[in-house]
């Protein structure tokens, strides 16, 4: 069988189009579970939806009140514009997302938490496969 | 040998010869000179009901004597039930490791002995027992069995997976279609369900069964091998009347993920022996289950290099592109400027490979299960590899599937619904 029974895979498709592009994903998810929580027996058009829902625009068309991702070649910025002026903007509830090669970090007296990408060997190993990728 | 009346335990894999006494097993009973064997990995009870009993066999020791019977008392009313309100077909629900094949055996056995004709369905794609993994099989019993396994499947279906999850769909039709053949072909349907009872899936799949034995106008008896009434959320709304509670056999004992896929495996290895190729040119067959050739053929327009077959699909689905590697953003964007379209479906060559399909006559009937060895796309050809025990003359159909599997019935991974 080789049909997908239900729209759900496309909304990953989705996301993961979003993270290759580099844009942060909080918003994006968040809006996607909304969007879910709204019309959940049509997953179709919450794909449709989050398909629309990033779009590229030009300094020019930044608004007060847009929230907006901007991203420079080791820095993205996220937030919703507060003021724009002389054609700089202002941010609020900023985040910066910042790649660095290596870093170095206390950790004492911090929350961490570790990935485990082995848990399908781990949990379910009669399903693991070797991965042959694309 | 000579044993006294009781209850013994048979662990597979042993011969026996029944020489003399009056021996059954799983409601069969032996006949003098009659020799069975038990596989390995099997294991069957015996019950000597004459004061003892002559049996000969090669190992002693796989033969251990138990306190009590393993068939639960109340299992004998259910026959009788049966043949009382004349009952068509028997449905039955129950968690992994309650014993369901075990007690659809027993009942086989038992309305053979009443002169009932029997047919069973085995809808467990994972653990088949009537044909291979990722099908539905029905068989129609003339005589008594110890083990499903021992029958050749009268009619299959091929669901695509080793689960109905993400194959709903066809697991109704298939159980559908083979009920239908059960009530035409037999006096008693006896249906052996998955061990899927739980979450919205199990819910699902549970109502949906007794809602087409209802459609189809069925006398339905749904029995529930529970241990501590851990099922009834499935038979809330169902007439008491119609529903039949039993114990669970004592001999149920759990099986691990891992011994599950072992038995998996050693099943499709059985069924794929003795395999022979064969190839089909795209124009003498039809596909089912994918988008791959259900579209108008298209050249390529472009100079993408990786691009190995190109098809335009109705309507919004797009166009059908198989390369040999994936096709990058900016390869999709050409293409998607070329042929005006939106939407590109893009399988690449390795998809195929090991692919599990299932081969059809014209009428959509089974034929058998074969392995995609490769596609040339140049020639426009198919090469499978099918048991050669099987007539493939007539086929005309290839249903895919989303399982992989190597030629050596290893299991060898997934293919993405949706994907070919």
């Amino acid at each position: 069988m080789t049909y997908k029974e239900s729209d759900f895979p496309q909304l990953l498709e989705i996301l993961n189009g979003y993270r290759t592009k580099g844009l942060p994903l909080d918003e994006i998810v968040k809006q996607t579970y909304e969007l879910y929580k709204r019309v959940p027996i049509y997953i179709g058009i919450v794909g449709m939806c989050m398909e629309h829902f990033v779009n590229e625009i030009t300094p020019n068309e930044i608004k007060n009140g847009d929230t907006i991702v901007i991203m420079d070649k080791n820095v993205v910025y996220k937030g919703k514009v507060q003021l724009k002026k002389n054609g700089k903007i202002k941010l609020k509830n900023l985040m910066v997302i910042q790649k660095k090669t290596t870093q170095d970090v206390n950790i004492k007296n911090k929350k961490i938490y570790k990935f485990n990408y082995e848990v399908l060997e781990k949990l379910w190993p009669s399903l693991s496969f070797k991965h042959k990728g694309k | 040998m000579l044993i006294k009346k009781g209850v013994y335990f048979i662990s597979g894999p042993l011969n026996i010869k029944f020489i003399s006494g009056e021996v059954e097993s799983i409601g069969r009973k032996f006949i003098p000179n009659e020799e069975v064997f038990v596989p390995e990995g099997k294991r069957i009870p015996l019950e000597v009901n004459s004061q003892e009993a002559v049996i000969e066999t090669d190992d002693t020791g796989k033969i251990t004597e138990l306190p009590s019977r393993t068939i639960p008392d109340d299992w004998d009313r259910v026959v009788e039930y049966i043949i009382s309100k004349r009952i068509n077909s028997v449905i039955i629900f129950g968690e992994v490791d309650t014993g369901k094949t075990f007690f659809s055996t027993y009942l086989t056995n038992k309305l053979l002995s009443f002169n009932v004709k029997p047919s069973v369905l085995d809808c467990d794609t994972g653990q088949s027992d009537i044909g291979p993994p990722s099908t539905l099989g029905i068989a129609v019993f003339d005589k008594p069995i110890l083990f499903m396994t021992e029958i050749e499947p009268t009619k299959l279906y091929f669901v695509g997976s080793h689960s109905p999850a993400e194959h709903f769909l066809h697991y109704l039709c298939g159980f559908t279609k083979l009920l239908n053949f059960g009530l035409k072909n037999s006096n008693v349907v006896i249906i052996d369900t998955p061990g899927w009872v739980l979450g919205d899936g199990g819910r699902m799949l549970r109502n949906s069964e007794i809602e087409i034995l209802s459609a189809l106008g069925t006398n339905y008896l749904v029995i529930l091998l529970e241990r501590n009434k851990e099922i009834e959320h499935l038979v809330r709304s169902i007439p008491q009347e119609r529903i039949m509670r039993l114990t669970v056999s004592k001999k149920a004992s759990p099986t691990s993920t891992d011994e599950r896929k072992k038995l998996r495996e050693f099943v499709y290895k059985k069924y794929f022996s003795e395999l022979e190729d064969v190839e089909f040119s795209f124009q003498e067959i039809f596909t089912d289950r994918s988008y791959f050739l259900t579209g108008e053929k298209i050249e390529n327009k472009t100079k993408i290099k990786s691009i190995k077959w190109l098809e335009r699909l109705p309507g919004f689905e797009g166009l059908y592109v198989v390369s040999s590697k994936q096709i990058t953003d900016g390869e999709k964007q050409i293409l998607q400027k070329v042929y005006n379209v939106k939407k590109i479906r893009n399988p690449v060559v390795e998809d195929f490979k090991n692919v599990i399909v299932a081969l059809l006559d014209g009428n959509h009937e089974f034929i058998c299960l074969a392995i995609i060895k490769d596609i040339d796309f140049v020639n426009s050809k198919i090469y499978l590899t099918y048991p050669k025990r099987y007539d493939v003359r007539d086929v005309k159909i290839i249903q895919f599937g989303s399982l992989k599997l190597t030629p050596e019935a290893k299991e060898n991974g997934f293919v993405e619904p949706g994907i070919l």
